[in-house]
């Protein structure tokens, strides 16, 4: 019952930013509260004999490993948010009394984060990610500009009519084991259990239904409209939290979902559902990156298109592709966070967006030698560097996708190599440019709390790349075991 | 049979020839009492008739022959649609041929008279006001004919005859479909009768006027036969509007307490609905003549939703 | 008895009002009538959940009326009318990519497409007419007209009216799934309070200038003066 720990854990950092007043024990709550969820997880990863059957909680090496995805990428940003906010406040940006919301909030995100991860019921798991968007756009609207506010109602309404949808498929998925039970289900483990036997219709529509939700919250096209915007205009904090962690919730879902599907007689269109829409999100997502001219909106971009090769793999559907799907997903999320916090310290030192709209940025490696370095070394990841771990997962996928066609492998490769143009033009360009003597602006000591995170991230994104850490392997086979799909690697 | 189709035909044009004018007076005194005036007096009708059938009729110098025959044309189409909707006393069995069709294409032939009259006179209020009533018709005739093709989806047959007679055997609150119905045939009321979010009957405003602008060029008997033959127009349409929602109290057999009592609750329920017009008129303004199309569409949108749940139920 | 041959009569009419509501909240064009149309629609559900008692004799769904009745017939529409009053707008004529005649047209194409598909995938498992056909059929369909307004509706108010209609839809449609456990009915309502909270305080600040808002803010006391939520 150590799982309970979590729920815990939460309300005490909930009721304490509730009561202490000051700035400084806010931040520090907010950091201690990710750092302990971390603990609790890796506790539970190198001690599997302590998993119990509890009602409440699901935890099995899937959920683990998401959840660890996610506590990492909210320590750092806690930790990042430090340095961050307390420069926001400075400059005025944000209201000081608006920064009892943020802290609540942010911890509120990732109590609801662990809760969704963990629950064992999907009505709850729905319920739980609703109120993710939720609280992630009291977040990204923190800042109380038009143009903030703006972008969370999108996000709100895309997302939440969405998930509306999935809410159907979920009554659908309940009927259908109704049916063939007698007593309907909404239990993950018990679905599974009872999929094979499933009407297929039923199970088709409900499986359309859900993806339609949970792919809005991953921003799959064509329901990713929201997620450029929101992701480019939040506070660089946020940003890296809604791209690391709560776009995984819905991969999380669909991941899932498709293991349902996988015993049942439709898992051949669900496949081809997938594929499809994957196939169409990277190509949007990485011909639409070759004309942005702001950093965020491009990483965001990038967000989407990493969403859909994740999809891919979850479409091809044989462990090997899963498995590399995972390893995806706990990469991109270091990668982008990192990337997300470099913007943030660049965002602070030219004050981007500018009214003219387009980042101005100049002398870079002179002002901000420390943000240039680690936005290169997050490009080079996001291409897919070798060292990096997107490498391994890029090749993993592509590999299992040529079992399918070869064309998908050929096409996506085309793209990413449209993606690696579009992050080159951005970035090369701007490197040169220079401000006239004395018209620069003066230079933004970031502090180290901004710091340390982003060169925390970009170390362990280079450990996974590049050392098999001893039972990793193991536990991410185990992981994709648990969706429903076989074990052979 | 004969005798019996005579008296039917005699009976039910002469009760919609003599209670039409009340109608239109109820209305413009519910308007005028809405709007905080006395408003004319409920006979006023029958005596602005008598007047102008008293007064000399006047032709324009360039009228051709349509000018002449069309005020007795559309009049006497009008009452041979009057004869296809028996108003408060259905017959046993079908003694005239009331196919709802036919009622449809004598509306629209009464239109086409007017608006053929409105040109004739060579004005160019007439004109305006033909070429307004025609693109107006050309919009809302798709709407009409799927609004009746639902209600002959609902009851079953085509002759206006059984439709009323399948009414008074349903019992309305227990099906949707009908209470569903209402609304699409009531907007065809104040469609049909040139009423206020449409047009406004009371108005010689050139920049809004339909159907007074193709009656600008009449006079004296012509213009009373043509205010007639309105008030008759609206009596039928509200007739099919009444006798499908709320049948109760119409005369199935041939005796006179029968048909007394039905002809008084068709004058009460006729009475009612003339005040909901009304009051309806008077809570709307005059739409543009671009947004009338959004009215319309609630009408058609209606009636495919009873055609698609009467398949569904 | 006389109440089980009336409810399933009863259960369509409502339902069909339902659809009707729907239609009425893509055209209406005055925000007034917009919150009643809602309030009105979820007062049909209401009803329809009373029916399945008389019904199922589920006696869960007297809490799910009773939950509805609070949440949406009263509460919801009472908190955007007090949003209505401070932003001062009475009319939406604004709409993008479609207006009401179109999207009235689109959603009978909507209802007919949905209905072909579930007869056609579910015609194995459910007779035309049963009751879970129907819901689901009309769930569905109020989902994808709510959908509809979303889109074609500018003002931020008015998507958050078609943002609930869709939701009712969704309870239309779970109420003819009667098993499903209440708590999640119960879970749902909160999330949309949470949300129509939300969205209205966003839709006071979207349409002024930030100082406004802010004032706007203090206002709804949702600021309070040494900062944090109240």
């Amino acid at each position: 019952m150590i799982a309970v720990l979590y729920p815990v854990v939460a309300m005490v950092i909930l009721l304490l930013q509730l009561l202490l007043r000051t700035h400084r024990s806010l931040s520090l709550l907010g950091v201690i509260h990710p750092v302990i969820s971390l603990i609790i997880t890796l506790y539970f990863i190198v001690s599997p004999g302590i998993w119990d059957d509890s009602p409440f909680f699901l935890i099995d090496h899937m959920s683990l490993f998401v959840m660890l995805t996610t506590s990492i990428i909210f320590a750092a940003a806690a930790l990042y948010a430090v340095g961050y906010i307390d420069g926001l406040v400075r400059s005025g940006d944000l209201e000081k009394r608006s920064l009892r919301i943020f802290y609540f909030g942010f911890s509120f995100l990732l109590a609801a984060t662990t809760m969704a991860i963990f629950t064992p019921n999907i009505a709850l798991f729905w319920i739980c990610a609703e109120l993710t968007t939720v609280l992630s756009a009291v977040l990204i609207a923190i800042l109380a500009l038009r143009a903030t506010i703006d972008a969370s109602l999108k996000y709100i309404f895309i997302c939440s009519t969405s998930m509306l949808f999935s809410f159907i498929g979920i009554i659908f998925l309940f009927e259908a084991v109704r049916n063939k039970t007698g007593v309907g289900s909404l239990l993950w483990t018990e679905i599974v259990d009872e999929a094979a036997g499933l009407d297929s219709g039923m199970v088709f529509i409900a499986f359309v239904f859900f993806f339609i939700g949970f792919a809005a919250k991953s921003g799959i096209v064509p329901f990713h409209t929201w997620l450029p915007l929101a992701h480019a205009k939040a506070p660089s904090a946020v940003s890296a939290v809604l791209s690391g962690a709560i776009l995984n919730i819905g991969m999380y879902g669909i991941l899932r979902m498709t293991g349902i599907m996988k015993e049942t007689g439709v898992f051949g269109q669900v496949s081809v559902l997938l594929i499809v829409f994957a196939m169409i999100t990277i190509s949007v997502a990485c011909l639409s990156m070759l004309r942005q001219k702001k950093l965020k909106t491009l990483i965001a971009f990038s967000s989407i298109e990493n969403m859909g090769f994740i999809l891919l793999g979850i479409g091809i559907g044989s462990p090997v592709a899963l498995f590399w799907a995972l390893f995806h997903m706990l990469s991109h999320s270091c990668i982008k966070a990192g990337l997300f916090f470099s913007a943030g310290i660049l965002h602070r030192q030219y004050k981007v967006p500018t009214r003219t709209g387009e980042d101005e940025i100049g002398d870079l490696l002179l002002l901000q030698p420390f943000a240039a370095v680690t936005v290169m070394a997050g490009c080079a990841a996001l291409i897919g560097m070798p060292l990096f771990p997107l490498f391994l997962s890029k090749v993993g996928i592509l590999l299992a996708a040529a079992a399918i066609s070869v064309w998908i492998p050929a096409i996506v490769l085309l793209l990413f190599a449209c993606a690696g143009v579009a992050l080159l033009r951005f970035y090369l360009p701007v490197m040169a440019v220079r401000f006239p003597a004395g018209e620069g602006p003066v230079p933004y000591t970031a502090p180290l709390s901004m710091k340390v995170p982003i060169v925390l991230l970009l170390l362990l994104s280079i450990m996974i790349g590049t050392v098999m850490i001893p039972g990793e392997e193991a536990f991410l086979a185990a992981a994709v075991a648990d969706l429903g799909f076989g074990v052979q690697l | 049979m004969i005798g019996e189709s005579f008296i039917f035909a005699l009976l039910n044009v002469a009760f919609v020839l003599v209670i039409s004018p009340f109608f239109m007076m109820v209305i413009k005194k519910v308007k005028a009492r809405v709007q905080g005036r006395q408003g004319p007096h409920l006979l006023q009708g029958y005596y602005n008739l008598a007047k102008l059938f008293r007064k000399e009729t006047l032709y324009s110098e360039y009228a051709g022959c349509i000018s002449r025959i069309a005020p007795y044309a559309a009049l006497s189409i009008l009452l041979v649609a009057a004869i296809m909707v028996p108003l408060f006393w259905i017959p046993e069995q079908e003694l005239v041929t009331a196919n709802i069709i036919v009622f449809l294409y004598l509306l629209v032939a009464g239109r086409l008279l007017i608006a053929l009259l409105g040109l004739d006179a060579a004005s160019t209020f007439g004109g305006m006001g033909s070429s307004r009533e025609m693109s107006l018709s050309a919009i809302i005739e798709p709407v009409t004919v799927v609004v009746f093709a639902a209600l002959v989806y609902v009851t079953g047959s085509f002759s206006i005859h059984d439709i009323f007679r399948t009414a008074t055997t349903i019992f309305p609150a227990y099906n949707p479909t009908v209470l569903l119905l209402s609304v699409p045939l009531f907007i065809l009321i104040i469609v049909e009768t040139g009423r206020v979010p449409v047009d406004n009957p009371e108005t010689h405003l050139e920049l809004t006027m339909v159907h007074e602008g193709m009656l600008l060029d009449t006079s004296g008997r012509n213009l009373a036969l043509f205010e007639l033959s309105h008030a008759v127009k609206q009596t039928l349409l509200m007739a099919i509007l009444l006798n499908i929602i709320v049948p109760a109290g119409i005369a199935l057999e041939l005796s006179v307490g029968a048909l007394i009592l039905g002809g008084v609750l068709f004058l009460l329920k006729g009475t009612v609905l003339c005040v909901i017009i009304g009051l309806f008129e008077s809570a709307y303004a005059k739409m543009r003549f671009f947004q009338i199309p959004n009215l319309f569409m609630i009408a058609f949108f209606f009636s495919i939703l009873t055609i698609f749940i009467e398949v569904m139920l | 008895m006389i109440l089980n041959d009336v409810a399933p009569v009863w259960i369509r009419i409502c339902l069909i009002l339902v659809l009707v509501s729907g239609g009425f909240l893509l055209s209406s064009r005055s925000l007034k009538n917009l919150v009643r149309t809602y309030q009105f629609q979820s007062f049909l559900l209401v009803l329809i959940a009373l029916g399945l008692v008389v019904l199922e004799e589920h006696t869960i769904l007297l809490l799910v009326a009773a939950l509805t009745v609070v949440s949406k017939v009263w509460g919801i529409p009472a908190c955007i009318r007090l949003i209505q009053e401070r932003i001062h707008i009475q009319q939406d004529l604004k709409f993008s990519y479609l207006r009401p005649p179109g999207a009235l047209m689109l959603s009978i194409l909507i209802i007919l497409l949905v209905y072909i598909t579930f007869a056609q995938i579910l015609e194995k498992l459910y007779a035309a007419s049963s009751l879970f056909f129907l819901g689901s059929v009309i769930g569905v369909s109020l989902v994808l007209m709510g959908l509809l307004a979303v889109c074609i509706r500018r003002m931020a108010i008015s998507k958050v009216i078609g943002y609930l209609s869709m939701e009712n839809g969704v309870l239309a449609f779970g109420l003819f799934v009667t098993e499903l456990p209440f708590f999640i009915e119960f879970v749902i309502v909160i999330d949309l309070i949470i949300l129509v909270l939300l969205t209205s305080i966003m839709t006071v600040g979207i349409d002024s200038s930030i100082e406004e808002y802010k004032s706007r803010l203090e206002e709804f006391h949702l600021l309070s003066e040494e900062g944090g939520i109240a």
